[in-house]
C-alpha cells in the first residue's frame, strides 16, 4: 500500500476501534510489513503533533487514539463519569498478581492476598480490567483470570519495559540470596514475552 | 521492637503475611533467613495485645499457630522428620512472604501509574463503575437508601410465602402410615419434609392425636427418638371425615 494511503488506513482503523489495535493486526489488514507500519505511525504522531486534541498512543503492545491530558476538563464536563473509575489498593494487589501470575485461578489470588478476594475480582471483571479465559486442568475446573486490554490503557503501559519484570521486583539482594527459583517464576518470564501483546489479540478475537 | 512507641492498628494490615513482614522489616531480617525464635514471640506479642481486635482475624491465629509449630520443630534433633518438615515449611513461608512483597510493590506501581493516567481518554472506556467501594456506601447508607426508596414509592410489598402445610393433611398423614405400622418414628416423619413450619404442624398433629385418644407417644430417656404408637391398631380411629369434622370445632374452640 502506498504511503499516503497507508496513513490514512491506520487512521481509520485506529479511530474506529476506539482502543488499542496490535501492530500485528494492522499489518495483516493492510498487507503491510510491522516494520512499515510502525515506520507510518511515526510520521502520523509527527503530523499529529501539537495540531490535534488527539494523539497516537502506544499502549499495550499497539496504537490507539488517546485525548491529550489539556482536555480532560473539557472531556469531564461533556462526561463527567469518565472521571469516576478510582482505585482501591485491594483492586491494585488483585491486578499485580493477575499481571505477574496469569493466568490464575481465584483460589490463587486468595492464597497469595491471605484475604478473599471474590468481590474484587468480580469488580475487576466487571470493568473489563480482567476476564476469565478457559479453564485450569485439575480438581473442580476453576476458571482461570487473564489481564484484559483496557488494563494497559487505565495504566498508560506501552510495553512489557514499563514494568518491572517479577525478578526485578521486591528488592534485589533478597532475590540474590534465594536458592531456586519461586514456583511463579516460569509463569511470570512466560507473561513478559508475549503477555502483553498476546491480551491485545485476544481482544481482537472475542469481539469478533 | 521499637513499635512499642506508637499503636499499630491490626487492620492497618492486610493479612498475617503482611504483619510478618514488616515485623522482618523492622528487625531488619533476611527474608530468606528469618530467626523465627525472635519473629514468633513479637508476633505473638503484637497479636496478644490486640485480642480485641481479633473479631474476623483467624487466618492471624492460623500464622500463630504455624509459627510456632515450625519454631519447637527446630528445637528437635536435626535429623528427626519433623525438623525436616519444619525446615520446608520456613522455606515455603520465606517464599509466601517474597511473593507478598513483589506483588505489594507492583501494587504500589500501579496505584502511582493509574494516578498519573487520570487525564488521559480513549473512545473505548471501561465501564465507568466505582472500584474503590469503601470509600462509598456502608451498610448503614445503603439501608437508608433502601428505607427512602420503600417511602417514596409508596407501596404494599407482596409476601412470599412458602408452601402452606395443613393440621388436617399432617394428621390424615400420621393415620395413613398407621395402616401399615404400628409405631412411627418422628424423626422418620420429619425427613420427608425438613422444615420449621412442618415440625410446628407435625407436633401440633401429634398432640392432637394423643389428646383425641388416637395415639401414644413414647421416649426411652430424654432426647431420644419419640416414637407415636396407634391405640388399637388405628383402624378403630375414626373415620377421616368425621375426625376433620372434629378438627374443625377443636381448631376453632
Amino acid at each position: 500500500m502506498e504511503t499516503a494511503e497507508l496513513k490514512k488506513t491506520i487512521e481509520a482503523l485506529l479511530f474506529v476501534s476506539g482502543k488499542g489495535i496490535s501492530k500485528k493486526k494492522i499489518s495483516e489488514i493492510t498487507e503491510t510489513p510491522q516494520e512499515k507500519i510502525s515506520e507510518t505511525v511515526n510520521a502520523l504522531k509527527q503530523e499529529w503533533n501539537s495540531n490535534h486534541g488527539v494523539f497516537i498512543e502506544e499502549i499495550g503492545g499497539g496504537y490507539q487514539i488517546s485525548t491529550r491530558p489539556e482536555y480532560s476538563p473539557a472531556i469531564l464536563k461533556l462526561y463527567p463519569w469518565k472521571g469516576v473509575m478510582r482505585l482501591s489498593s485491594s483492586a491494585a494487589e488483585v491486578l499485580s498478581i493477575a499481571l505477574y501470575k496469569q493466568p490464575v485461578t481465584t483460589a490463587e489470588i486468595n492464597d497469595i492476598r491471605g484475604v478473599d478476594s471474590s468481590g474484587v475480582i468480580a469488580t475487576l471483571l466487571k470493568n473489563n480490567l480482567i476476564k476469565y479465559s478457559g479453564r485450569k486442568e485439575g480438581p473442580g475446573n476453576p476458571r482461570l483470570i487473564r489481564i484484559n486490554e483496557p488494563f494497559y490503557h487505565i495504566f498508560g503501559i506501552r510495553d512489557v519495559s514499563d514494568i518491572p519484570s517479577w525478578q526485578e521486583l521486591g528488592g534485589a539482594e533478597e532475590e540474590t540470596e534465594s536458592e531456586g527459583e519461586t514456583p511463579g517464576d516460569e509463569i511470570a518470564e512466560e507473561t513478559e514475552t508475549n503477555g502483553v501483546s498476546d491480551v491485545l489479540e485476544d481482544g481482537e478475537e472475542s469481539e469478533i | 521492637m521499637n513499635g512499642k512507641n506508637y499503636i499499630v492498628r491490626l487492620d492497618a494490615f492486610e493479612g498475617p503475611l503482611d504483619l510478618l513482614l514488616w515485623l522482618i522489616q523492622n528487625n531488619n531480617m533476611d527474608i530468606y533467613d528469618i530467626e523465627i525464635s525472635k519473629i514468633t514471640a513479637q508476633y505473638l506479642t503484637f497479636i496478644g495485645a490486640r485480642t480485641a481486635e481479633l473479631d474476623a482475624a483467624a487466618d492471624f491465629l492460623s500464622m500463630a499457630t504455624l509459627l510456632m509449630r515450625i519454631k519447637s520443630s527446630l528445637m528437635l534433633p536435626k535429623e528427626s522428620p519433623e525438623y525436616q518438615e519444619a525446615v520446608e515449611q520456613q522455606r515455603d513461608l520465606s517464599e509466601k512472604l517474597m511473593e507478598w512483597k513483589k506483588i505489594k510493590e507492583s501494587r504500589g506501581i500501579l496505584l502511582e501509574k493509574h494516578q498519573s493516567r487520570k487525564n488521559f481518554f480513549r473512545r473505548d472506556e471501561p465501564a465507568a463503575v466505582e472500584i474503590d467501594k469503601k470509600s462509598t456506601l456502608s451498610v448503614f447508607e445503603l439501608a437508608d437508601i433502601f428505607a427512602n426508596l420503600i417511602r417514596t414509592h409508596d407501596k404494599n410489598f407482596d409476601t412470599i410465602t412458602g408452601p402452606e402445610i395443613y393440621l388436617e393433611d399432617v394428621k390424615a398423614d400420621i393415620l395413613e402410615r398407621f395402616k401399615s405400622a404400628d409405631e412411627i418414628k418422628i424423626s422418620g416423619m420429619l425427613q420427608a419434609f425438613p422444615s420449621k413450619l412442618y415440625l410446628a404442624v407435625l407436633i401440633l398433629a401429634i398432640l392432637d392425636l394423643a389428646h383425641d385418644g388416637i395415639a401414644s407417644l413414647r421416649q426411652e430417656k430424654p432426647f431420644a427418638e419419640i416414637y407415636l404408637t396407634s391405640i388399637n391398631g388405628g383402624k378403630q380411629a375414626l373415620p377421616r371425615e368425621e375426625n376433620y369434622a372434629q378438627e374443625v370445632t377443636y381448631g376453632n374452640s
